[in-house]
């Protein structure tokens, strides 16, 4: 803990995520508008005093918009994060552990992985239809394969590691094995995946609400408030230059807390800073 | 190394198998009749019947995945709901624009990506070394559409340097290609190129840390050769494993930029399907565009082999 | 020793910076070289024996490295103030280095003719033909078999001892004056390990070069090598000729460590006869190193380092046992 807070970098990751989470937490209590109001006499108001992000073309507070997107792309990013991390370790645990599932397991997640992270999430969310609930069930299918890489890598190493086969020696059951033994060597290569799986799923969830398939208009996410802004983006730059800001400000957060905790977490990986 | 390609090519093929079924089941997730969803609101019966037949909806499932893999294997993956075309011959008509667009921006991505890794690693903790990686990471976390409606802004509203949209065929006239997609390439690669500067910086760290460095030192050689040609290979080795990603990433990007830039590329060809819920474009771009990388992955094994001369001998 | 040495290193000390801090990895080391002579320097790791190596050539890397002081003057030029460029020509040119693990000493994505190939004609205008030729030749001469072969193949295709071989090969390719050879078999198997001692010595008769080995295995030492120097926390306790060190040893370390070879066979009980551990550079105790470690050790050592104190023509050793336990002046030495 005490290497984690003297890495600048993690402190800042960790600064840039702490601000947006608490905006997300407590966005009821940032800002008294309604993100869906709209209001004729407001619309196209710059950043003031009054709308600190100014107000968008239906005259809707942008700050008002801009928590409660924080709100939604953050938990669209837990929910994707909790589905790897169960499906994840589960996949990769087996294949890891068990060398009869191994081999197809890892052709169905190369399967998975030869398609373009985008395109595929794209295509599984046309295909359930545009929501966010569909864009987390995307994103996790998407993701899930990579995690279970990671986690596979490191059962492979740990399975042969001499207490675990001590274990084994001593007539310990696979299942026991894996929990006890197996699964405390993964954890840390295993949060800094999820830390930048995290990164990648705010990042990507923006793209299909940009595109329109993500939680559907007037609930404000970060990608819908660009595409609705670009329009507009000469008369009124800064209702796409916020959003995009915020998003950015998450991503490199996020970014910067998985580089952290890798430099701690796991030397091994260990980029000299 | 023919028989490394071939033990390659033997890997690829039940990939390629699971490529296909996860193509084919991505119609089996629409909710519901697909044919009503596909019709819209409003949809007569009468058409909504059409359709049905038109995707072979009717059969069971099992005669529907035979019938799907049958037109595979005569190069058939239907016909265009919205276009009335044959996908493959819109998909691969489009391919050349978004493949030049995607290559533009790997060569963007390798050289900036590259060079700035190993001027970081060279310096580093200076300034130098920050200055670099600060950038890297900024460019790790931009939102490429967003950047891309930054740069329209920027280069093609407030300062006319660059068209803010169309395109223009390479084989027509290179330097409008050139000017058309500079800013679709620089906002695809933002992000590719920080990373790989992250990733070679690193490793160039670790490979001059490596005894064959002292060893290159210690035989006299002047550090231009000792970096440039002992450190350069070794490091060119994990480079070289991520293209075939990086790639990826950046075709998997022009989805948004080509519809942001009303680029007729595959990428707007598909965001378009998808809009429309234009299913056999959706499934075949994707299984067009997972099986070309695939191959690419597969050419980039073989280059991968011959830059470590480890990896031709059995050791997989 | 007749005329002025080939390699005299005088004073040298090289420091170190790392998190803990800043330590002298070695300190105030002196010995001259003569032209062929072979110098067996023999330590703990950790003692400083590859850092003294390593900075004759100014090959420690820095940052965490430095060397902070002293002088190391081969053939009447101090290396310590040549330019970049004229060390460049002296290493593998007059001066060559060979390391403890072939395995990674070698680049793993060249082949084996290359590395000599390139090291030959970065120091001779030769053809590239003319230094290939010489390549084959001198793995012949390193006992490599069919070396035209094998001058096409990469590192990983050589077994350990064949790397060394070829690394030898390296070294040799310039007829350096010099040979730095540091622990050049410890990652070897023991039958190759005699192998490769030979042909180094059967290489110093021919090319007539003189050679620093370097190693923790006294009875290399004592086979192969002319005069000794015995580190300790980055110190020389003492040197001699080797019939002297064998016969009589001087400093109470190198007692134990002969007594340690004298009376066990493995490594594995090796430090049994000398009690306690290597201090850690941070926490050295003051006056002599070794104190703690020693049974001989009275009040006068915790005083002051010893310097090292003749016992001989030709040998001394940093014990003030020497001079019975009164500290010697400075000039001493």
């Amino acid at each position: 803990m005490r290497r984690l807070l003297r890495h600048k970098l993690f402190v800042t990751g960790s600064i840039l995520v702490g601000l947006v989470t608490f905006g997300a937490i407590f966005a009821d209590l940032l800002t008294i508008a309604d993100p869906t109001r709209m209001s004729v006499r407001t619309r196209f108001e710059p950043p003031s005093l009054e709308y600190i992000f100014g107000t968008d073309n239906f005259g809707r507070s942008q700050w008002a918009r801009v928590l409660y997107g924080a709100r939604l792309s953050l938990m669209i990013g837990l929910g994707v994060v909790v589905l790897n991390a169960i499906f994840g370790t589960l996949v990769g645990a087996l294949a890891g552990y068990f060398k009869s599932l191994d081999n197809i397991l890892m052709r169905v997640a190369d399967a998975f992985m030869a398609f373009p992270v985008i395109l595929l999430a794209i295509g599984i969310t046309a295909a359930l239809g545009p929501s966010s609930v569909n864009a987390v069930i995307a994103l996790a299918a998407v993701y899930t394969p990579r995690t279970a890489r990671v986690v596979r890598a490191s059962v492979l190493v740990a399975r042969e590691m001499e207490y675990v086969q001590a274990a084994r020696a001593c007539g310990a059951g696979d299942w026991r094995i894996i929990r006890r033994h197996v699964m405390p060597n993964c954890m840390a290569p295993l949060i800094v995946q999820l830390t930048f799986i995290f990164a990648y799923a705010v990042l990507s969830e923006a793209v299909l609400s940009f595109l329109g398939l993500g939680a559907q208009p007037p609930t404000p996410t970060w990608g819908n408030i660009i595409a609705e802004g670009r329009q507009y983006i000469r008369e009124a730059p800064w209702i796409t230059v916020i959003p995009g800001l915020v998003l950015a400000a998450t991503v490199l957060g996020l970014n910067l807390l998985g580089d952290g905790l890798r430099d701690v977490l796991d030397p091994r990986l260990k980029v000299q800073q | 190394m023919i028989a490394y390609i071939i033990r390659r090519l033997l890997y690829v093929i039940p990939v390629l198998f699971v490529v296909s079924l996860i193509s084919f089941s991505l119609m089996q997730l629409v909710p519901g009749d697909p044919a009503i969803v596909i019709a819209g609101t409003g949809a007569s019966p009468a058409e909504v019947a059409l359709i049905r037949e038109q995707l072979g909806l009717n059969e069971p499932f099992h005669v529907q995945l035979l019938s799907w893999y049958a037109n595979l294997f005569r190069g058939d993956l239907g016909t265009s709901l919205l276009l009335g075309r044959d996908v493959i011959e819109v998909t691969v008509e489009r391919l050349p624009v978004s493949l030049s667009i995607a290559f533009y921006a790997l060569v963007l991505t390798l050289i900036f990506g590259i060079i700035m890794g190993i001027i970081a690693a060279l310096r580093q903790n200076s300034w130098v070394d920050q200055a670099v990686m600060t950038v890297a990471l900024i460019g790790v976390s931009l939102p490429n559409f967003w950047l891309a409606l930054i740069l329209i802004v920027l280069f093609a509203v407030e300062l006319g340097w660059l068209p803010s949209a169309g395109y223009v065929d390479y084989r027509v006239d290179f330097v409008g290609w050139l000017r058309a997609t500079t800013l679709p390439a620089v906002s695809l690669a933002m992000l590719q190129m920080g990373l790989l500067a992250r990733i070679t910086r690193s490793t160039m760290l670790e490979v001059l840390r490596q005894d064959y460095i002292r060893t290159a030192r210690a035989k006299g050689l002047p550090e231009h050769v000792v970096v440039g040609k002992h450190a350069l290979k070794n490091v060119m080795i994990p480079v070289v494993t991520v293209i075939g990603i990086i790639f990826s990433v950046l075709l998997s990007g022009s989805v948004v930029i080509e519809t942001i830039f009303s680029i007729p590329g595959v990428g707007s060809l598909l965001g378009s399907a998808i809009l429309r819920r234009d299913y056999p474009v959706i499934q075949g771009g994707l299984l067009l565009v997972a099986t070309m990388l695939l191959l690419l992955n597969l050419l980039i094994d073989i280059l991968y082999a011959y830059f470590d001369p480890r990896v031709r001998y059995g050791r997989d | 020793m007749s005329g002025p040495p080939l390699l005299s290193v005088q004073g040298l000390t090289t420091t170190f910076r790392v998190e803990e801090g800043t330590f002298d990895a070695v300190q105030e080391v002196s010995f001259d070289l003569g032209e062929g002579e072979v110098l067996g320097i023999v330590g703990e790791s950790g003692s400083g024996k590859s850092v003294t190596a390593l900075s004759i050539l100014r090959l420690i890397p820095d940052p965490p490295g430095q060397i902070a002081g002293g002088e190391i003057v081969f053939r009447g030029e101090n290396l310590l103030k040549a330019s970049p460029g004229r060390i460049r020509q002296i290493r593998g040119g007059e001066i060559a280095m060979i390391f403890q693990e072939p395995m990674t000493s070698l680049n793993p994505v060249f082949p084996i003719g290359d590395q000599i190939v390139e090291t030959i004609r970065y120091h001779e205008r030769i053809s590239r033909r003319a230094a290939r030729d010489r390549a084959i030749e001198l793995l012949d001469r390193v006992g490599i078999a069919s070396p035209a072969q094998r001058l096409n193949e990469y590192p990983h295709e050589l077994s350990g001892g064949m790397r060394q071989r070829a690394m030898i090969a390296i070294a040799l390719s310039c007829n350096p004056r010099l040979l730095l050879a540091d622990e050049p078999t410890t990652a070897l198997d023991v039958t190759i390990q005699a192998q490769i001692l030979e042909l180094l010595s059967d290489l110093r008769e021919e090319f007539g070069m003189a050679i620093v080995l370097i190693t923790h295995d006294l009875g290399v030492v004592a086979q192969y090598v002319d005069r000794v120097i015995v580190m300790y926390c980055g110190r020389v306790v003492e040197q001699a000729p080797v019939e002297e060190l064998f016969d009589a040893p001087q400093h109470p370390y190198t007692q134990g460590l002969l007594s340690s070879i004298a009376s066990l066979d493995g490594d594995s009980e090796r430090l049994e006869t000398i009690p306690g551990t290597v201090p850690s550079p941070f926490e050295l105790p003051s006056g002599c190193r070794f104190r703690p470690r020693c049974g001989f050790s009275r009040d006068a050592c915790s005083l002051a380092d010893p310097p090292l104190i003749a016992a001989a023509p030709g040998h001394a050793a940093a014990c003030i046992r020497l001079t019975g336990y009164a500290l010697p002046r400075t000039d001493a030495a």
